[in-house]
């Protein structure tokens, strides 16, 4: 939300923001969405510095800004408290890391199978645990070739699909999984190389990082979204990003503020495109039957965007699928912060609920289009975790997956 | 553009949305519910005041309004206690009575009673409940009233680390999601009963809490417990809020929290979308119905209206409804709080949904 001088005004303490904060439920001393954003903005507004490490411990979900009557940009405050916020140099430096998903993917991915071995064994994990303080407890994603784009002829509509860091680093096979769906829509998807989306580096506190990565993503762009081509991206991170115009870091900032603008209103969430595209008839509905009873959850991120469940409508139309909206609030994982040795434990506990109600159901599949939330769901729960894509894809080749 | 396509869309998730959402959505309407943040009614205590009703009373359609909202309330497990003719007086932060005729069951505990001896039980280290000063504050209250109530004050330690500072939301989450936790409040509470009949706490018997789970709660502790609701954010509004939207969400109704609606899109005299000021491009619903209980004023959204007709349709200056099939709670010109409290909330969002529902039906009907 952007920012201005009204917006702290607009806040008369109702603390309803408390009440739905994931991380206020599931850590003690966690103060709250409240006095974190707009009681402490007032500290910040006469210069004094009043922020401890509990800005760090926000997830950025945006949850406080959707549950606010009166529209104030809680989490931005937060957010932009954590680019001010010293912290101790080992979080520091795990947190550069972090805050870079596009240069990590980049090294580790040279060599992914040494990669994969080392970030599993289990003295190299408490090693890193002790030494950067990053939890021995969650597995990480495996790594693999990176994506490149190959030179194809696409034919169809031109659209630009915004891939993210994990397609592109641990599952190209998902990357091309998406030009394939989109193919089957009779569209080109052209695959934008402008590195990472920002939302870690905001998310890490690393402002200098997130407005560097703003500026690749928008140049890289800059010519398509002139040109009024439409930006589809599968991960609802990167979306929201792309649709707020950068989570408000160019709020200010002339030119890039415009292009940012320009590019927000050009940006499509996948299953969102596909269906806009059922309205004008213009979707594939050659659809296999298949037979998968699949449990959707909706990532924060996608909430963020206020656009309903378009997946949940989408998959509704395959033949043989039933979804059930789990619809039990955030996994808790939020990218990087379940990693993060001393927010682990809050990190699971934000998640409980959400498992309790997995297991509930047993669903054979839990979709969700969020990769680190397919992480977190199956790390807490026996449930397999997939990419709705895949389902869909499924649905129109027949393979499964 | 995309649009999501629905038989009723619902402005506002107040008491008066809320209510117009459930009677849509047991008529089997496919219903989605656009708000921006919970009603105001969520830092209350979720009752109706004395002078509600009998400001209401003669009003068409207030008797099912209310017989309608009891009954939903009962079936999403925050019954409403009390009746259209006694009076409850319910006991206040600031250590006065507050006539109400209807409070939720466990709020209404505190009613004042003749004879009865009360002891308010304060939860160490939380801020805003002096049990002392209430204590006295009710007895003198009732003694100006000429009834004979005994209020004595106690404290209690909460039985587990919660954190700090201790606030009412953080007991309720704790009472919601740990058996534990309620047990051993239980436990604490009867330790502290003394010769007492009856035990006043703060209110935070949970955010999410069934009817059915803190009559068992009370039960454990062997005695009645009433809440008396506190600062916000009040648990009891926000329960009543939580649960009724958890009944209308496993009744089909969706919900798009967080942006509001910025346009509303008009064709030969028929609503045919809403458009939704979420991020980029935006969102678009449309409703066969629509029902706009919003507190945002009518005429922000629909500049040229000018009254409601009989079916609380929108008209313009001529006195021609805007739409056919657009319908409001609030009169133009009208702001959601001047409806008389709780009541007129609901009777507003009642009448809307069920001339909503009646054009539905003249329209399915041909």
């Amino acid at each position: 939300m952007p920012q201005d001088s009204f917006d702290l005004d607009n806040c008369l303490k109702c603390s309803v923001c408390n009440t739905v904060c994931p991380v206020y439920a599931a850590h003690p001393e966690y103060p709250g969405p409240k006095h974190l954003g707009p009681e402490l903005e007032r500290l910040r507004m006469e210069g004094l510095d009043a922020d401890t490490g509990a800005v760090e411990y926000c997830l950025g979900c945006h949850r406080c800004d959707l549950a606010c009557p009166h529209q104030v940009g809680v989490s931005e405050m937060i957010a932009r408290a954590k680019g001010t916020h010293r912290k101790p140099a080992v979080r520091a430096l795990r947190d550069w890391w972090f805050a870079r998903p596009g240069l990590l993917g980049e090294l580790l991915s040279i060599l992914p199978a040494v990669t994969n071995f080392f970030l599993q064994l289990s003295p190299v994990r408490l090693l890193m645990e002790r030494l950067m303080r990053i939890t021995a407890r969650h597995s990480f994603p495996a790594y693999t070739h990176p994506y490149r784009a190959r030179a194809q002829k696409r034919v169809g509509e031109r659209v630009l699909f915004f891939p993210g860091c994990y397609l592109t680093y641990n599952r190209p096979d998902l990357l091309e999984k998406v030009v394939a769906l989109l193919a089957c829509n009779g569209l080109a998807a052209e695959v934008v190389k402008s590195g990472c989306c920002g939302v870690p580096a905001a998310a890490n506190g690393d402002l200098h990082e997130a407005r560097r990565r703003t500026e690749k993503s928008l140049a890289a762009m800059r010519t398509a979204v002139e040109a009024g081509v439409p930006v589809v991206a599968a991960c609802a991170s990167c979306c929201h990003q792309l649709k707020s115009g950068f989570g408000g870091v160019l709020a200010e900032e002339g030119a890039h503020a415009v292009q940012a603008a320009k590019l927000a209103a050009q940006s499509w969430d996948l299953a969102e495109f596909l269906l806009a595209r059922a309205n004008d008839g213009l979707l594939n509905t050659h659809f296999h039957t298949l037979r998968h009873r699949v449990a959707y959850h909706a990532p924060c991120h996608l909430e963020s965007q206020g656009i309903g469940r378009p997946w949940v409508e989408l998959l509704r139309q395959i033949p043989g699928v039933t979804v059930e909206d789990v619809n039990a609030g955030c996994c808790g994982m939020s990218g990087t912060y379940g990693f993060k040795q001393e927010k682990y434990q809050v990190s699971m506990g934000i998640g409980a609920g959400l498992f309790a109600r997995i297991g509930e159901l047993q669903p054979e599949l839990v979709a969700t289009e969020c990769a680190t939330c397919q992480m977190q769901i199956e790390h807490g729960t026996q449930a397999r975790a997939v990419n709705p894509v895949e389902i869909l894809l499924e649905a129109y080749d027949g393979k499964a997956f | 553009m995309r649009t999501e396509r629905f038989d009723v869309v619902v402005v506002g998730s107040g008491i008066a949305g809320l209510t117009a959402a459930a009677l849509a959505a047991e008529q089997g309407e496919r219903v989605e519910l656009v708000s921006v943040g919970a009603g105001a009614f969520v830092l209350g205590a979720g009752g109706v005041e004395e002078r509600e009703v009998k400001a209401l009373a003669q009003e068409p359609g207030f008797a099912p309004a209310m017989e309608f909202f009891l009954t939903l309330a009962e079936a999403a497990g925050v019954a409403l206690a009390g009746d259209t003719r006694d009076t409850l007086l319910l006991p206040t932060l600031l250590g006065s009575f507050q006539p109400m005729q209807l409070a939720p069951r466990t709020v209404a505990n505190a009613a004042l009673e003749d004879g009865t001896a009360t002891r308010i039980v304060g939860l160490h280290g939380l801020s805003g409940f002096d049990a002392g000063f209430l204590a006295e504050r009710f007895q003198s209250a009732a003694a100006a009233r000429g009834l004979h109530a005994k209020y004595e004050a106690a404290t209690i330690e909460i039985p587990s680390p919660l954190g700090m500072p201790v606030t009412t939301l953080r007991v309720a989450q704790a009472f919601d999601r740990d058996a534990g936790f309620r047990t051993r409040l239980a436990a604490a509470l009867r330790a502290a009963k003394g010769a007492a009949a009856r035990m006043l706490l703060p209110a935070v018997l949970g955010l999410d809490s069934s009817d059915e789970l803190r009559a068992e709660f009370i039960e454990q502790v062997g005695c009645i417990v009433g809440e008396l609701p506190t600062l916000p954010p009040s648990i009891p509004g926000l329960r009543l809020a939580h649960r009724l939207q958890a009944h209308l969400r496993a009744r089909g109704v969706t919900f798009l929290e967080g942006y509001p609606v910025e346009r509303i899109e008009m064709a030969n005299g028929m609503c045919t979308g809403l458009q939704i000021a979420a991020p980029g491009r935006g969102f678009r619903v449309a409703g066969q119905s629509v029902v706009l209980a919003t507190s945002t004023g009518l005429r922000a959204l629909l500049p040229g209206a000018d009254a409601l007709d009989a079916q609380r349709r929108p008209l313009d200056a001529n006195g021609t409804p805007i739409a056919e099939n657009l319908f409001a709670a609030c009169r133009p010109g009208e702001h959601i709080s001047e409806l008389r409290g709780l009541a007129g909330r609901i009777l507003a969002g009642h009448s809307a949904a069920v001339s909503a529902m009646a054009e539905r039906r003249a329209y399915a009907a041909g």
